[in-house]
């Protein structure tokens, strides 16, 4: 029997090839988009999920703080609740490179951390030992992907580099790479060797330099308000650094950090957006309600041609539970045919999707969750859309079916008139929320910065610079290609230093920018009120500017002269407003900054070129470090483009959404072919009949539009607020975001019914060929 | 073996209410070769459908085999059908997708009898009705003669004691349409009860019985040969 419907079910498809593509590459395609948006949801949703007891890692915050000085580790190390804790630094090691012979390798992420982070995360070593790795000064231990850099296929072990100019370190342990996580390394090395290579002495007992992070493991069933309270109940009184306040820490579930964005004050941990990642789930659902509802549709509107079929059937003594059996076993068979194919195209497509976002997506095959969940899905699908054309078919009387063609059948069609309706609703909703989206994110990256961040490229100062930097600037001007050159301690885009300062009496918190006048000229910041820094600075007070937002934030009316003191910084004195600019993305608001005048924190060299000679340039500032900097290699940006990498998440995942909506579309598009097919079909007889008696083409089609012109007003009437409410809402994520236009709804609405009134041309056009004569006879 | 009495069928719309039976008695003997005649519109086909089992009556008793059945659920009629009736319908209603073979196949697939002494049987009954050289051709693919022979054979293979004929030369020219009801007739003769719904005089002559309906009621039964 089994043998028995699966021909009839190829032979069916094969008669009807074009149809039968239709609904099974429609599924595929929605299938194959519905697991890809999974893999990206999944891996997101997965970070820092790998650790075994991963419920006792934490990370130790205090308010929007995310990072601690030296000296509290050797407090929190007392208290009993907390088993291990380990201290990373991400800035020292960030810009490093070592030297392999002759080789000059630079690292990306290299933490300085303690030895018991390999007691805390699940680091899986490849060669040493988590007790010897990083037992001595100046270990160092590497990924396996980094050892490879370094020493090709040597065995790195015992091998030693050379650190910065001086330090020689020891590689003791390869390590895998840790993956899905908020915090990646290529190489480790001990936090105590920060003072040697900084020759800061007292630094591992200092107690202000907030810089590094703190994870910690709590001991067995201490759960993180216990241990939190205990480390503020420990430290209440004894934190003279705290401003007298009672000290406030708290406790970050490692698997939170991820998706925590509450926490400004911190370096290098990577983000998620989550609010995205439930977008992208959304869609990912639409797209599969759609796929499916294409599907049942397309099954149903095939119910005529089944009738014969079930008819015979039952005359012949075929019962209706094995007639059920029958059709919904043949729409699960379908629907796994379409996983198939889904699978395949996610194997193929996936790469792509890789790239694109730059994330580390797979879909794994041997994990038997997956593997269970889409075998689940196929199973969903062909049951839910099998189930109504099987009840539907079993349940009619054979002798109506067997009389001829059952009118009887063709009028059960409120269930598709909704499925229809329903395919209109999401359609005219996608085509509304995609042009909004893309809008949204052309107006973000539209959004003028404020300042001129062309033709500018810049770098870090590696740590031999700062010596010399007045002789560096010098050389690095002297050529006529390089029109400006400027220091400053951080570039728009990633300002994030924050400095609290006393004024009118009260403790104030600010970003903060210690910069060069030359800077400020070469980015085009516009003075507003008061002055620009000027050279003749009084010796005792310090000049500072202000952003527009700051003036306006406080409330001050006439700031411009005011004198402010400050305890780190002493006297300070509001010499200018500067107009409002980016200093930190643009999806981020401009919140108040203060700007000074100060070259002893500059990190960073910009250089200003002429774009005629932008190749003579670069060549001139790499010999020019090459001859300051050899033991650092240089590694420059474009200012631009730098700046663009802070919407590359927003607006890299933005086109992805775009993408997958367009795809939906285009799989809703199919769904409404396949209707817009079958509508006419269902009327061939009576469009044949009207052909007979001298109905023009332009009636007929007027004919078949009317009936898909109501769906679509009405899906209109539903779709406009849902999808209006639904945009509104992602909007106000952003705070600076583009008005909704309505017309868009409208457009949508329009966009659909060309859509529909295609379709309907194209099988029109199929009819008008026929000869009516012989299909009323076949009727 | 069949036993009608007071049989009624009415059909029900939201305007209009159809008698197509009116209380119609008769009975049928094992063995039998029956004719059904009337104009269209008679009731012929509704009473045609009340006898195979395709449909219940509305008022009246139908014993079938002896067995009360008027009032059977679905499932119960499927069984009686698939072990004691075979149909032959005008419109032949063979499945496109299946060969000839597999067509005549299926009531024994769903009789649950083994595959290779089904494929004993439909070779023997497609022998039988001449059409063995097309079992692998599809229904589309043959003349209409064939496509009836075919069906005749779907109707006999599970060997049914009794075969409901609607029109079943209805489709067919005179050459085709007489071998068709000699096949019917072959069948009878060897004891297969055969009711048939015929618009067809010359039809008719093969049934040994006639019953003439109008209106959904029998207005004439004459016997047109002496019962064997």
């Amino acid at each position: 029997m089994i043998r028995n419907f699966f021909i009839i079910s190829m032979r069916r498809w094969l008669r009807d090839p074009l149809n039968s593509i239709i609904n099974v590459f429609g599924l595929a395609a929605g299938l194959a988009t519905t697991l890809l948006i999974m893999t990206f949801v999944m891996h997101e949703t997965a970070m820092d999920k790998q650790h075994k007891q991963g419920n006792q890692i934490v990370r130790l915050v205090q308010g929007e703080w995310g990072l601690h000085a030296p000296a509290l580790k050797y407090t929190i190390d007392k208290l009993p609740l907390i088993e291990k804790s380990a201290r990373i630094d991400m800035q020292y090691g960030k810009k490093s490179s070592v030297r392999y012979g002759e080789k000059l390798l630079s690292f990306k992420n290299l933490l300085f951390t303690d030895a018991s982070i390999f007691d805390i995360f699940q680091i899986e070593f490849v060669e040493g030992s988590k007790e010897q790795a990083l037992k001595e000064p100046f270990s160092l231990v590497l990924t396996t992907t980094q050892a490879k850099d370094i020493f090709g296929d040597e065995n790195p072990m015992g091998k030693i580099v050379r650190y910065g100019k001086s330090y020689s370190y020891t590689i003791t342990a390869i390590v895998k790479p840790l993956e899905n996580t908020h915090l990646s390394f290529n190489a480790l090395a001990l936090f105590d060797d920060i003072p040697l290579i900084t020759g800061q002495d007292d630094f591992l007992n200092r107690v202000d330099q907030w810089n590094y992070h703190y994870y910690l493991k709590l001991a067995k069933g201490v759960t993180k308000s216990e241990a939190s309270k205990a480390i503020n109940d420990y430290l209440a009184g004894k934190m003279s650094w705290t401003n007298g306040k009672e000290p406030a820490f708290a406790l970050q579930a490692i698997d939170e950090i991820y998706f925590d964005r509450s926490i400004p004050y911190e370096f290098g941990i990577a983000h998620g957006n989550s609010a995205l990642v439930r977008s992208f789930a959304l869609i990912g659902l639409l797209v599969l309600i759609l796929a499916m509802i294409n599907f049942i549709n397309i099954s149903t509107a095939k119910l005529a041609d089944r009738a014969k079929e079930a008819g015979v059937k039952k005359t012949i003594g075929c019962s209706k539970a094995s007639l059920i059996r029958q059709f919904l076993g043949e729409s699960v068979l379908m629907s796994f045919m379409a996983m198939l194919i889904a699978l395949l195209l996610v194997e193929l497509l996936l790469p792509a999707m890789r790239n694109m976002l730059d994330k580390p997506l797979f879909f794994d095959f041997s994990n038997p969750v997956n593997l269970l969940f889409v075998l689940l899905i196929a199973l969903v699908t062909g049951l839910l859309a099998g189930i109504i054309p099987a009840l539907m078919l079993a349940s009619y009387n054979p002798v109506d079916i067997l009389k001829g063609f059952s009118e009887n059948i063709q009028k059960k069609g409120q269930l598709r008139s909704f499925l229809t309706t329903s395919q209109f609703v999401v359609s005219i909703g996608l085509i509304s929320v995609t042009i909004i989206t893309w809008q949204q994110f052309q107006f973000l990256n539209n959004k003028p910065l404020g300042i001129d961040v062309q033709n500018i490229v810049y770098t870090r100062l590696s740590p031999e610079i700062p010596n010399a930097l007045n002789a560096f600037e010098t050389e690095l001007k002297s050529n006529a290609s390089i029109e400006k050159v400027a220091l400053t301690n951080a570039i728009p885009g990633s300002i994030t230093w924050q400095e609290s300062f006393e004024m009118d009496g009260a403790t104030k918190q600010f970003t903060f920018l210690p910069t060069t006048p030359e800077f400020l000229d070469m980015i085009d910041i516009k003075i507003i009120e008061g002055q620009m820094f000027s050279d003749s600075e009084a010796e005792n007070e310090k000049s500072i500017i202000i952003n527009r937002a700051a003036a306006a934030y406080f409330g001050w009316e006439n700031p411009v002269g005011k004198i402010h003191h400050s305890e780190s910084w002493g006297t300070v004195k509001v010499i200018g407003i500067a107009e409002d600019f980016h200093y930190q993305d643009a999806t981020n608001i401009i919140g108040p900054l203060i700007i000074m005048n100060s070259k002893r924190y500059a990190m960073i060299v910009c250089v200003k070129y002429n774009p005629a000679q932008a190749k003579a340039a670069i060549s001139h500032l790499e010999e020019i470090w090459q001859q300051f900097s050899p033991e650092f290699p240089l590694e420059y940006q474009f200012m631009e483009n730098s700046f663009e990498k802070h919407y590359n998440e927003v607006a890299l995942q933005g086109r992805v959404f775009v993408y997958f909506s367009l795809l939906a579309l285009f799989i809703a598009s199919l769904g409404l072919y396949g209707m817009a097919a079958y509508m006419t079909n269902k009327r061939r007889k009576e469009i044949c009949i009207r052909k007979v008696h001298g109905a023009s083409v332009i009636e007929l089609y007027r004919l078949l539009a009317v009936t898909m012109l109501k769906l679509i007003g009405l899906a209109f009437v539903i779709a406009s607020p849902l999808g209006y409410l639904f945009i509104h809402q992602w909007l106000t994520d952003f705070p600076y975001h583009i008005n909704i236009n309505l017309l868009i709804f409208v457009f949508a609405g329009l966009a659909a019914t060309i859509i529909a009134l295609l379709t309907i041309s194209g099988q029109l056009i199929r009819l008008s060929r026929i000869n009516p004569a012989e299909s009323l006879r076949y009727e | 073996m069949i036993k009608a009495e007071k049989l009624t069928k009415v059909f029900r719309t939201d305007e209009v209410e159809t008698t197509a039976l009116n209380e119609v008695s008769f009975e049928i003997h094992k063995g039998e070769f029956v004719a059904i005649m009337g104009p269209s519109g008679c009731g012929k086909s509704t009473l045609l459908n009340i006898l195979g089992l395709l449909d219940n009556p509305s008022g009246g008793k139908y014993s079938f085999l002896d067995k009360e059945v008027g009032k059977s659920s679905e499932r119960q009629r499927a069984n009686l059908r698939k072990e004691n009736i075979g149909f032959v319908f005008q419109n032949f209603n063979l499945i496109d997708e299946l060969t000839v073979f597999e067509n005549v196949e299926l009531p024994l697939i769903y009789l649950g009898m083994p595959s290779k002494d089904r494929r004993k049987r439909v070779n023997e009954v497609l022998e039988q009705m001449q059409i063995a050289h097309r079992s692998k051709h599809f229904p589309l693919q043959l003349s209409g003669g064939q496509q009836q022979r075919v069906a005749v054979a779907r109707a006999v293979v599970a060997k049914p004691a009794l075969i409901l004929a609607d029109e079943p030369t209805g489709n067919l020219d005179s050459a085709h349409g007489e071998e068709v009801m000699n096949l019917l007739n072959d069948l009878n003769v060897n004891g297969t009860t055969i009711i048939m719904v015929t618009h067809s005089q010359r039809d008719a002559t093969y049934a040994q019985r006639v019953i003439r309906l109008f209106d959904g009621q029998i207005i004439n039964e004459n016997i047109t040969k002496n019962i064997l």
